[in-house]
């Protein structure tokens, strides 16, 4: 079966993808009803509790006391009636602004030194893509890296105006590689992320956290920032490469 | 001791008395699954606040035994939430006054690793002196070690002067260990405190 319109704007070399593995069906949306952002909710609590011990609270927050909190906005994949992954969005007050010590002029020095003007950006606005997590009996089916692809989606991200947002993201070295080949979004070191309590089990010495920044018309490929959203998708990985394609 | 060959079930402290004939005179038992504390930590802080409010109508203090009860609450519950194996296996507290004394018991379930940390601690916990202990756990923490900090069983000893005891009961069939710890609290000496 072949995919269409998987040309990208930024001009990475496109595979034509046959989808003979299998594959699972999602649906895609953003969790706008309470219903969903709750249950979107209990999934991140569930798998940062599991394999990070990680707390959440709306009230506050503490890094040193393992709470984190919780993201602004959410997409997520649905299988039947259950989400089996989903992601959230900062869309101000960033995880790397608040506790990665990211500055604006940090920001700016990274557009600069990738030789691009700092004046074609909205400093103002700033977005941060968080928490992606599959359930753990769906783990392996392309639904993490599917997701956050579609996290980097024109419609989730939601600029508002017609300069692109800065938007940032915090992860360890290898999810950034991982993520990265499978959905072809690249990433910008801002700087090295501080030690802190709470990622104890997420960080190494080996694998260490960064606050990077990713470039809409440089590192998103079209397929993901244009992805049509909410949709039906059918999703499949092998070791190599994530597949996907639109059923409308 | 908790090993692998040992026959003996762990039982520490007051399990190991004989259990108190009294009826108790107020009697709340609460359950949960823990993914909801996992998902809004503040919970423990209202749940503590709720059930020792509700003790404390039978204080003439009432606000500083209801400061003294949701403190010791909060510290049980967060231990029993934290140390969960599943996010949905239920967690019971149960908070008994026998007109002497105020009994407060949580029960959780645990992965093995978890019990066997516990059974250490709790063995330390009744034999070394608290403040000593206290000091220990405080080095321990700057050093920044992996395992959770523990102060908070410490000060209940320490500045609350409560007795306590744990029971570890295996459950070979799920592989996991159900975590029974219980805290005594003196009535009388409560609003002393």
């Amino acid at each position: 079966m072949k995919f269409s319109n998987l040309k990208t704007g930024t001009q990475k070399e496109v595979i034509s993808l046959d989808f003979s593995a299998s594959t699972v069906t999602i649906e895609v949306k953003e969790a706008i009803k309470r219903s969903e952002i709750i249950e979107s909710q209990y999934l991140i609590a569930e798998v940062y509790n599991k394999y990070y011990k990680i707390f959440f609270s709306k009230d506050y927050s503490d890094l040193e006391a393992k709470i984190e909190p919780y993201p602004h906005r959410y997409i997520y994949a649905k299988v039947g009636d259950e989400i089996v992954g989903c992601a959230g969005l900062y869309t101000h007050n960033t995880y790397v602004e608040k506790y990665g010590d990211v500055s604006t002029e940090d920001i700016i020095n990274t557009l600069l030194s990738l030789n691009l003007d700092p004046n074609h950006y909205n400093l103002e606005e700033k977005r941060e893509i968080t928490k992606i997590v599959s359930k753990p009996e769906w783990v392996g089916k392309g639904i993490g890296a599917f997701i956050w692809g579609a996290a980097y989606s024109k419609f989730f991200l939601g600029n508002q105006t017609e300069k692109p947002p800065i938007i940032t993201c915090c992860a360890k070295l290898s999810t950034f590689q991982y993520f990265e080949k499978f959905t072809g979004i690249t990433t910008h070191k801002i700087k090295s992320f501080p030690e802190y309590k709470i990622h104890e089990y997420y960080r190494s010495q080996r694998d260490p956290m960064e606050s990077r920044l990713v470039i809409p018309n440089l590192d998103i490929p079209n397929r993901w920032y244009n992805l049509k959203i909410p949709s039906v998708y059918n999703v499949g990985k092998d070791t190599n490469s994530l597949k996907f394609q639109s059923l409308g | 001791m908790l090993t692998k060959k040992s026959p003996k079930l762990p039982v520490y402290g007051i399990y190991l008395g004989t259990p108190t004939r009294k009826k108790p005179l107020s009697r709340v038992d609460y359950t949960f699954i823990p993914i909801d504390y996992i998902a809004h930590w503040s919970r423990c802080g209202i749940t503590a606040d709720y059930l020792a409010e509700y003790q404390a109508f039978n204080f003439e203090k009432r606000d500083r035994v209801k400061n003294i009860l949701s403190t010791i609450i909060n510290e049980l519950l967060e231990n029993a939430v934290k140390f969960s194996a599943d996010a949905y296996k239920e967690i019971s507290i149960s908070i008994y006054n026998y007109a002497d004394t105020i009994s407060i018991q949580t029960i959780n379930s645990t992965y093995r690793r978890q019990a066997e940390h516990f059974d250490g601690y709790v063995q330390k916990l009744l034999d070394e002196d608290p403040e000593e202990l206290f000091i220990e756990n405080i080095m321990k923490n700057a050093e920044n070690e992996k395992s959770a900090s523990q102060l908070g069983l410490i000060t209940l000893v320490k500045d609350f002067n409560a007795k306590i005891g744990a029971k570890i009961i295996p459950d070979l069939e799920r592989r996991l260990y159900d975590i029974y710890f219980k805290v005594v609290i003196d009535t009388n000496a409560i609003e002393e405190l």
